[in-house]
């Protein structure tokens, strides 16, 4: 995905969000042109973090427990382990 | 007595917002705390905090952040971490929407209105988490590695969701003894 892209997609997720509201203590306001600048630039950071580096959070929080891999190896050996337990999780969250 | 919070600031939303600003810190104290209880997204989403400067978050690339992450199964935890270049601080995990009442917790501030200084923030917290939908934790600091004044506090969520009805933010000030 490209930068462009990116901004493209966010641009027009801001744009279908509109009207965005602002709590600033106790008063809630409208989003000021600015503020729709910025949501839309983080909105695109966002996207590109996600595409670019999301897997690793996926994978982190989808591997088992290290507890229990360690024990799978024990019963199984490594190459069980790499088939079973890594493998399918690197196939389900992708590097892009 | 030793020293004791004094509420400075407490918003409760009423209706969904996409941001939601306090301040009011100023030199009065050293040491600041927010509370924060129901920050619920309304699609699943991360909480993310700036700094603001007269009332205007900071979006310069001077964040910096460094947590541990405890999730219910197992016990498995993972880290999160950035050094600088970040252009606001990554809070929480992905949080889950269906899940009411989610995500509360407390933040320290420190150095946030010395203009000397950078400004530091602890933060403990916890929520139901987007992925599996379970309980996690999160203990981290953070940095502002810019020397200004700070005034305040603000929030909003990673993908640009809104934080439903019902989400109170509080800033006290910790009182010198």
């Amino acid at each position: 995905m490209t930068e462009q892209q990116a901004l493209d997609q966010a641009t027009q997720e801001i744009e279908d969000a509109k009207p965005l509201y602002k709590q600033v203590n106790n008063e809630r306001l409208e989003f000021s042109d600015s503020d729709y600048e910025q949501a839309i630039e983080d909105r695109k950071n966002s996207i590109l973090d996600e595409y670019n580096f999301g897997y690793i959070q996926a994978r982190q929080e989808a591997y088992p427990a290290i507890g229990e891999q360690l024990d799978y190896i024990f019963h199984n050996g490594l190459d069980a382990w790499k088939a079973d337990i890594i493998q399918p999780i690197k196939d389900q969250f992708p590097k892009p | 007595m030793a020293g004791s919070l004094v509420k400075i600031q407490s918003v409760s939303t009423t209706s969904s917002v996409a941001t939601v600003t306090l301040t009011g810190i100023s030199s009065a104290y050293n040491v600041y705390v927010v509370e924060f209880d129901s920050a619920t997204p309304d699609v699943d989403d991360a909480l993310r905090a700036r700094v603001t400067e007269s009332g205007t978050p900071n979006t310069t690339s001077n964040y910096s952040t460094a947590s541990k992450q405890y999730n219910a199964s197992a016990g498995t935890t993972s880290a999160s971490a950035s050094s600088g270049g970040e252009t606001s601080w990554n809070l929480t995990m992905g949080l889950e929407s269906t899940r009411t009442n989610n995500c509360n917790g407390v933040l320290w501030l420190y150095n946030f209105n010395n203009a000397s200084s950078f400004s530091y923030m602890t933060s403990d917290l916890l929520g139901w988490g987007s992925t599996s939908d379970e309980l996690k934790g999160r203990k981290g600091g953070h940095t502002f590695e810019s020397s200004s004044s700070c005034d305040g506090i603000h929030f909003f969520l990673n993908s640009g969701n809104n934080i439903v009805s019902g989400a109170t933010f509080t800033l006290y000030g910790l009182k010198k003894s």
